[in-house]
């Protein structure tokens, strides 16, 4: 097998302290279910907090895990070669969907006892005449059904393409690229449709009267920007500690201008949206808006313009920044905190409708379900090899000038 | 052992497969390139040319005909009646605007992404957004009706201190449209510079060799431009990447920020986008197709993988096009808004319902057959889908513009509409002046980007053997030395030779290639070029300029500026109410604004790299050695050292250029 030699490593990879982390990962998950199950007692006195609480750190992290399976297919969509190195930590990411699938459980629950969620799913309304006119979609059965489909479809997805490339790590058949590859162009088609209809279902679906054709596009971009300075911030964390040394900064300038280019997306997305029903001013539709301009709420949306876009957007512009590990780690960071400011906002106006407020719901469901899922990524950092080994484009990838 | 056997034969198809494809086949040298390139526009115009210049040209006469028809009459006769006020004409512009758009994304963001293959159509496409976009500007130019008052749109400091209301989507479309016209010929101008240099080196006739002198600027090859070269060019690409955004965003906006159901939808912007590249895309191939037909030679260039990749472009689009169309009609179902439901039905079962199901055919269906790989390397199959979408995507804008505003909200109003001749004969006009304009271009400039092409190739190294006129440079005694040049066979050897000579100590010194060279500034460490920072600084000159001129024009009069200033000042500050908008309405000032910033950008980079370049440059000595000023822009890589550097010595640099391997020293008169 002449196509898979090891490419040259300049610096001998320091082994991952995998005693050391299991335990680590063991307390995280630890501490995640106790947390969780704190604030499951809390939501006993604040239902309604607790559900949008919920739904919000939900998407944040699913977010992050769906994400980061989009940017595992285009690897393969795009036949690209830059990013064999970096990939493994993706595909690890993504394969945690079956965590996501289970902190999706108490928004089932809601859909059909608790109603605090989806105002369309309270029995209140089943005559309402607005909800009739779309009740071919938004009726239980359905939901549940598509929320299932688009389940097992992202742990499907994920799974093969994470258990395939682990696979080539033992036998380096590039034969499994291939199928991959072949596979990621339907793959990328309905993980299209399940990303639009998930959003469509899980938050536009908090306001059934409300509807925008962007939207799909709008949280899917989010998406993608979050879970890109997720992968880079783990890239950096691992490079940084020597565990992986052929990343180098071509890789980090390369996966930094995909970071700008995803901020500049999302203003760009973010701004279409705003500016045309703002320009429009159709009561129907523009009090989406009102309600998330109005008081300290508007204050928390022009820190998103400012904070989403053009601070990682202005930092980013300069080579030096992308080029530096720890410059682009603090960027990476930055856009991953606004992503849960943005779903913050986008969310939580339905239960503090006059201000902004954080209550310590809000902080303990999602520490709880940071650390469940950190514990979780751990664990499957640990089950495989940290790059694919014997990718037939590996050599391609460490080769890489940006 | 047969399983192992299989298992490697298995794992050796695989990477075959996954092999990366050359980009220029058969290991053609630079040379090579060049004559192929230079040839189309040198050799005498082929007779299918003539045929099919005379037949376009003829079409495109149509233009001046009916306007001055329909200019001397007035718009009446064209199809237009209420309640269709946009009729095929806007449809027109949509559909050409929106077409040029591919040649600025293949140039701009294929670049970003690493596209090499880009190289070979780049040129092509840029020529082609130019004319889509002169085609365009046609329809809504004559659409104002009072053509002569056409200068109202601009905003002139004028007695009657009226001006334009920049919160309007129009007027964003002529600071759109007006930018991306200017700004896409400056980059197609750019690119062509060494190009054009290797034209004006290979020109025998002396007025077509100052022609392309002065219209290069004078370009020598040197690597110390090519760095600011470099530099620039990315920059204003990423400039031009925003624009390109842009412009199909602002002209979806004219739709998109009304009330009227079917226009108004959030989708359209990014919708336009890939609109715009998906129809772009099938026009290069429109053009492509015949162009390798035509002349064979450039196929080594324009490969079967660029056509399979553009299938493949073709496909992704109009799957994402399709995508559009499908959460158009689900969100207008699921807003439950009895006219947006409306009028998504009657498009599809209403008098128009062909045109909506011409365009989900041919957009949305069509494309799906490049899945297969057959229909991608069948240049007849590619050529002909190509034509179809482009059918397909008129229809699209019919069906957008024409079908949704036939059914207003009062239905005593309804009416069909029909275009005119009037109509068609413009229509069927820019389709000829188009293609009449594309193949002039094909005569007059190189089709193919000659520099970044021979960054392709493989081994640039083959040299061309021509005996080099005893004398012809020869350096007479007596005469004074500018500096001793050496010619290298390879961009290994050069690199090499320029690090050992920033390390000897030389410091007038300069390397010159017909094409920019990897790991050069390294080895002789080059500042970093500061073209960005001049990009950066016109940017935001363009901003503030904009942020002015937006802000004054649109906001009452400050007090305080009453006792201080002159009435003509005063006269800048136009308040007016417009849709119950603010004054200073912030989200409706950002496309002017965009626009402003991207227009001084792109051309501060522009004048930024002449003059870190040292361009304009009407002569340089190293011209007076004839093989560097026949070749430099070809295939020749030269190292020269200057006489007036202290550690210069005829000797002794000359034993150092040969021992570096340096070949054909020679001495350059002043």
């Amino acid at each position: 097998m002449v196509h898979n030699q090891s490419p040259s490593d300049t610096r001998a990879a320091v082994p991952v302290p995998a005693a050391k982390w299991k335990t680590l990962a063991a307390c995280l998950q630890g501490a995640g279910i106790l947390f969780l199950a704190a604030s499951f007692a809390g939501s006993w006195w604040h239902a309604r907090e607790f559900l949008h609480g919920w739904l919000f750190s939900f998407f944040f992290f699913f977010s992050l895990c769906s994400g980061a399976l989009f940017w595992v297919l285009l690897h393969y969509v795009t036949n690209a070669g830059w990013g064999v190195v970096v990939r493994r930590q993706a595909e690890n990411v993504a394969s945690l969907f079956p965590w996501v699938a289970l902190l999706f459980l108490p928004i089932g629950w809601d859909v059909f006892w608790g109603h605090h969620l989806y105002e369309w799913t309270s029995p209140a309304l089943a005559h309402d005449p607005a909800l009739l006119a779309k009740s071919a979609y938004l009726n239980l059965p359905f939901f549940c059904l598509r929320a299932i489909f688009f389940f097992a479809f992202w742990i499907l997805a994920a799974h093969f393409f994470w258990n395939s490339s682990r696979l080539q790590d033992g036998d380096g058949d590039p034969w499994r690229t291939v199928r991959m590859q072949k596979a990621s162009y339907g793959l990328l088609v309905v993980y299209g449709a399940c990303m639009t209809f998930a959003a469509i279902d899980w938050l536009m679906g908090l306001d059934f009267r409300w509807g925008s054709t962007l939207w799909g596009g709008y949280v899917f971009v989010g998406a993608a920007g979050a879970s890109l300075s997720l992968w880079i911030l783990i890239i950096v964390w691992l490079r940084e500690r020597h565990h992986l040394p052929q990343v180098n900064e071509e890789h980090l300038h390369l996966m930094g201008k995909l970071l700008f280019a995803f901020t500049a997306l999302w203003g760009y997305f973010a701004f279409s949206q705003y500016m045309l029903i703002w320009y429009a001013n159709i009561p129907e539709e523009t009090y989406f808006f009102i309600r998330r301009n109005f008081g300290s709420w508007n204050w928390l949306a022009i820190g998103l313009v400012l904070g989403r876009f053009f601070v990682p957007f202005l930092f980013l512009l300069p080579q030096a920044t992308k080029r530096n590990p720890r410059m682009l780690a603090l960027a990476a960071g930055w856009v991953l905190g606004m992503q849960a400011v943005e779903l913050y906002w986008l969310i939580l106006p339905r239960v503090f409708e006059k201000a902004v407020a954080i209550g310590w719901l809000e902080i303990a469901v999602w520490a709880g379900m940071g650390s469940l899922m950190a514990g979780a990524f751990l664990r499957r950092l640990l089950s495989c090899e940290l790059y694919p080994l014997r990718d037939p484009r590996l050599r391609e990838s460490v080769e890489v000038i940006s | 052992m047969p399983i192992a056997e299989e298992r490697v034969e298995k794992g050796e198809s695989g990477s075959t497969l996954l092999a990366r494809p050359e980009l220029v086949l058969n290991q053609r040298e630079a040379s090579w390139v060049t004559d192929a390139v230079c040839s189309l526009v040198e050799k005498p115009a082929p007779l299918w040319w003539w045929v099919a210049a005379g037949a376009f040209g003829l079409l495109a006469a149509a233009v001046p005909l009916v306007v001055v028809y329909f200019v001397s009459t007035g718009l009446g006769v064209w199809g237009l009646q209420s309640p269709v006020f946009w009729g095929v004409a806007i449809l027109n512009f949509v559909f050409w605007i929106e077409i040029g758009h591919a040649g600025t994304l293949i140039s701009a963001i294929l670049l970003f992404t690493r596209q090499r293959w880009r190289n070979s159509v780049n040129r092509a496409s840029e020529a082609m957004t130019i004319f889509a976009v002169l085609c365009a500007a046609v329809f809504p130019l004559f659409h104002i009706g009072r053509q002569w008052m056409f200068w109202y749109l601009v905003p002139v400091p004028e007695s009657y201190a009226v001006w334009q209301n920049f919160r309007a989507p129009l007027l964003w479309d002529e600071f759109a449209v007006g930018t991306y016209f200017t700004v896409s010929c400056l980059f197609w101008y750019f690119g062509l510079l060494p190009d054009i240099a290797s034209l004006r080196d290979r020109a025998t006739k002396l007025w077509k060799k100052r022609l392309y002198h002065v219209l290069c600027w004078g370009w020598t090859g040197s690597l110390r431009a090519w760095r600011h070269y470099e530099a620039g060019y990315l920059c204003i690409a990423g400039v031009v990447s925003v624009l390109v955004i842009s412009v199909a965003s602002v002209v979806s906006t004219d739709f998109a920020t009304t009330v009227l159901p079917g226009w108004h939808t959030t989708i359209f912007p990014p919708d336009f986008i890939t609109g715009a590249i998906f129809s772009g895309f099938a026009m290069i191939v429109t053009l492509m197709v015949p162009l390798r037909a035509a002349y064979p030679g450039l196929k080594d260039m324009i490969t079967a993988k660029h056509l399979d990749n553009m299938a493949k472009v073709l496909l992704a689009t109009g799957s994402l096009v399709g995508y559009s169309y499908l959460i158009e009609l689900f969100i207008a179902w699921y807003g439950a808004n009895p006219y947006e439901r409306y009028t998504f039905w009657n498009r599809i079962t209403g008098p128009d319902r062909c045109t909506y199901f011409a365009m989900f055919g041919f957009n949305v269906i069509l494309p799906q057959i490049f899945w297969f790989r057959f229909c991608r390397s069948h240049p007849w199959i590619l050529w002909t889908s190509s034509i179809l979408i482009n059918v397909g995507m008129w229809f699209e804008r019919y069906s957008i513009i024409v079908v949704s505003l036939e059914r207003d909200f009062l239905p005593a109003s309804w009416r069909h509409y029909l275009p005119t001749w009037v109509d068609w004969g413009l229509f069927f006009g820019s389709v000829g002046l188009f293609f009449f304009l594309f193949l002039l271009f094909l005569r007059v400039l190189p089709t193919i980007s000659v520099a970044e092409i021979k960054t392709l190739l493989a081994k640039p190294k083959g040299r061309r053997t021509r005996e080099a006129a005893a004398g012809e440079s020869g350096f007479r005694p007596g005469q004074e030395i500018y500096g001793l040049g050496a010619e290298f066979s390879s961009e290994e050897e050069l690199r090499r030779a320029s690090e050992e000579t920033r390390k000897k100590g030389y410091v007038w010194w300069d390397a010159y290639a017909p094409y920019p060279i990897h790991g050069m500034e390294r080895a002789m460490r080059l500042p970093k070029s500061r073209v960005s920072f001049f990009v950066l600084l016109g940017g935001l000159l363009g901003l503030l300029i904009g942020i002015a001129m937006v802000t004054a024009t649109s906001i009452p009069r400050p007090p305080l500026l009453q006792s201080l200033t002159t009435g003509q000042l005063q006269g800048l500050f136009y308040a007016t109410v417009v849709q119950g908008k603010p004054y200073f309405s912030l989200p409706a000032f950002v496309p002017v604004l965009l626009e402003l910033t991207i227009l001084f950008a792109a051309f501060s980079g522009f004048l930024a790299v002449v003059f870190l370049a040292r361009l304009p440059r009407p002569h340089h000595p190293v011209w007076n050695w004839g093989e560097l000023s026949r070749r430099a822009t070809d295939d020749g890589l030269f190292l020269v050292i200057e006489a007036r550097d202290p550690a210069f010595s005829p000797i002794e640099s000359r034993q150092f250029l040969e021992s570096l391997g340096g070949r054909r020293l020679t001495f350059i008169p002043r």
